[in-house]
């Protein structure tokens, strides 16, 4: 069985709706970028939908509309020894509540505060099944400031000191470039430029007052990749190599199938001895003697794989891509090609 | 659902609130139950007649009775109260902390987890005294042997700390995020169920900590029985039973209570002490209530529930033995609470 493009895109949004599990949103973002201006508008527009939010600040301006609950940034770290893998207790325990008061809301948006590290909002997805059984993951939301983002992204920490406002960039799945209006055209140019050259994947939407059209922010699927891959097959892969940068993206495209036992050693090594540095890793894979893809997501250490849609009549093409600090393309390239299946010569 | 026998008759009455049961408590012939959209309600054990009833806003966890069932906390999201079932008053207790736990010490005195703080009250909601701040928020707590001390879990281990001012605290290192506490009625044991999916077991009397691991969930529920011989917990399909008898259950294997029908991964909802005997009561979310009893069991074996069983019509969402063990009261995901009464000798 094979399927058009538009097909299997059809099935996979067929498949996002089927997903009962309430979906989550965290919207994270510079201080004084938009982020609550944007939070209200979700709140406020006549969607129809009833949205939960957690957050962990006290916003620039009030809240309205919804069911607040505050959380504490209580960011633990696992107990596998890696000081990249942390959760955030508050957010386990919150959501746990909120799962079984399902019925009175429709969807869930966590508010970061302006400086904290999206990481660990991330990671408590990865690591309570609970919550993988009832929420799903669906983006992560990056308000910026038009006017300020240079500024932010360049600023130069003392060592040891993470730019945090990079990271959020880092980890988002869609940039609101907000006050996008009070920028000129070529100023905008070069804040996406900028963006871009941290995460090459990330969609950027332009905004004044925070407008970007709620369809862009709210039921995104970015954590489905076979459905954001359906969508844009070089979602994944850049083109415009960049190596003068601290933190930026490496992009892995190559046709043919992958060792599973190589691959997940290889993986597995490569995110043990660098999972610090590198921030999310995301790809759709095909594996040597499986008719499906393989769709792996990991934030630092922590990894999550799961089997997507068949092949079918479709090019096997793995597209992956590491998104993180000091990458060495070079490297990585080699050591994912290392991972292929190669044809023995008679 | 299987086969319900005559052993247990459910139903000796049966009343509905209209919210999801999160949490249910007896105590001086009451029976109290908390919803999550913030019902309260309060009934007499024998007829089922409700004697009082609340409504707080943004949800409850819990509810803790007092021994005589004049009064209960009422535990949630956005705040604590004590209620006074007679008369119906309510006192707010600490702000609008999350507070999902609460235990009563005796008649005088009830303390209550509320964000990062334990307090300690007196019977009419007077403050006695506030700990210091603990490592993240506290969930849950014991009160050890004869009250004068309370087992704090927080992040980073158990706190031993005694509740009044200048009073001594003690630290029982763990690395990682305690999700239940229990402890023996001698204070002996305590015993935290993890996100890491383990089970750590400090002696409060000496520098020891044991470790179970191997499950495949976290583990949020633990329960010692009222002999302090047997634990309870979660974190894997069936419920496992340690043995804590001489030197504890260090190098031995629980006894594993399965569930009825495993055709559909029946997931545990609740579980409950007989109140004198080695029985076990267990809800699972398939709607099964069945009761073991551990001791037939042969360690790291599977062991099939006695033949009292009954079927709920929704997943079990708590579940309380009755005090004088011969009635069970089961809350059910639907907001269906009854009363099922043990007719046989067996296990009553």
């Amino acid at each position: 069985m094979s399927f058009s493009t538009e097909d299997a895109a059809t099935e996979a949004d067929r498949a996002l709706a089927m997903d009962d599990r309430i979906p989550v949103t965290v919207l994270t973002g510079f201080l004084g970028s938009g982020k609550t201006t944007l939070l209200n508008r979700v709140l406020k527009e006549e969607h129809g939908m009833r949205i939960a939010v957690i957050e962990n600040e006290f916003g620039e301006i009030g809240i309205d509309d919804a069911l607040i609950i505050d959380s504490e940034e209580e960011i633990f770290e696992m107990n596998n020894g890696c000081i990249c893998c942390t959760v955030r207790g508050d957010l386990i325990r919150i959501l746990g509540e909120l799962v079984k008061r399902r019925d009175k809301f429709d969807r869930i948006i966590i508010e970061t505060t302006g400086l904290a590290d999206p990481a660990p909002v991330a990671q408590t997805f990865f690591v309570d099944d609970e919550i993988r059984s009832t929420c799903r993951l669906d983006a992560i939301v990056t308000v910026v400031d038009a006017c300020h983002a240079l500024v932010h992204l360049d600023e130069v920490k003392p060592v040891g000191v993470e730019n945090e406002s990079v990271e959020q960039i880092a980890f988002a799945d869609r940039v609101i470039l907000n006050k996008a209006d009070l920028v000129h055209e070529h100023e905008l140019e070069k804040v996406e430029a900028r963006i871009r050259s941290i995460n090459h994947s990330v969609q950027i939407i332009r905004a004044r007052f925070a407008d970007a059209p709620l369809s862009e922010i709210l039921d995104v699927g970015a954590f489905d990749l076979d459905r954001v891959l359906e969508g844009d097959p070089a979602f994944l892969v850049d083109t415009d190599h960049q190596h003068d940068l601290t933190v930026t993206s490496v992009g892995i495209e190559c046709e043919g199938s992958l060792d599973e036992e190589r691959w997940t050693l290889w993986l597995r090594t490569l995110l043990a001895t660098k999972g610090v540095d590198i921030f999310r890793s995301k790809g759709i894979l095909s594996i040597d003697g499986t008719d499906r893809r393989v769709v792996f997501q990991a934030v630092h250490m922590l990894l999550d794989s799961d089997v997507g849609k068949e092949w079918g009549e479709q090019a096997r093409v793995n597209r992956l891509v590491f998104i993180g600090r000091n990458l060495d393309r070079d490297e990585l390239e080699a050591g994912f090609r290392s991972c292929l299946v190669t044809m023995a010569v008679a | 659902m299987s086969h319900a026998t005559e052993l247990v008759q459910r139903s000796a009455w049966q009343v509905v609130i209209p919210d999801a049961p999160q949490a249910l408590g007896l105590a001086g012939g009451r029976v109290f139950i908390a919803g999550c959209e913030g019902t309260a309600l309060a009934v007499d054990s024998g007829t089922g007649q409700t004697v009082g009833s609340q409504q707080v806003e943004g949800g409850l966890l819990g509810i803790a009775p007092s021994g005589d069932g004049s009064k209960a906390i009422l535990a949630g999201p956005f705040g604590s109260w004590l209620w006074t079932i007679d008369g119906g008053d309510v006192v707010e207790l600490a702000g609008k902390s999350w507070c999902s736990v609460a235990r009563w010490a005796n008649e005088q005195r009830f303390a209550l987890a509320t964000g990062r703080y334990v307090s300690v009250f007196d019977q009419t909601g007077e403050l006695l005294w506030k700990s210091e701040q603990f490592p993240s928020t506290v969930t849950d707590f014991s009160w050890l042997g004869s009250y004068r001390r309370l087992a704090v879990a927080s992040y980073g281990g158990v706190h031993l700390v005694e509740p009044r001012p200048g009073g001594s605290s003690t630290l029982m290192p763990f690395r990682g995020s305690l999700l239940a506490l229990a402890s023996t009625p001698n204070g002996r044991w305590i015993v935290s169920g993890n996100q890491d999916a383990t089970l750590q077991v400090f002696r409060s009397d000496k520098d020891v900590r044991l470790e179970m691991e191997g499950y495949p969930s976290k583990i949020s529920r633990v329960a010692f029985d009222s002999t302090g011989r047997f634990l309870a917990n979660d974190g894997a399909p069936e419920v496992s039973v340690w043995d804590f008898r001489g030197k504890g259950p260090s190098g031995t294997a629980p006894v594993l209570l399965v569930p009825s029908d495993r055709s559909g991964d029946p997931e545990i909802g609740s579980f409950s002490w007989h109140p004198s005997k080695p029985l076990i009561a267990v809800g699972w979310d398939d709607g099964d209530c069945l009761i073991y009893r551990p001791t037939d069991g042969v360690h790291g074996k599977p062991l099939g529930a006695l033949d009292q069983v009954f079927a709920a019509d929704s997943s079990v969402e708590a579940l309380h033995w009755g005090h004088d063990g011969r009635s069970i009261f089961v809350a059910e995901s639907s907001g269906l609470i009854s009363r099922c009464d043990v007719i046989a000798d067996e296990a009553a």
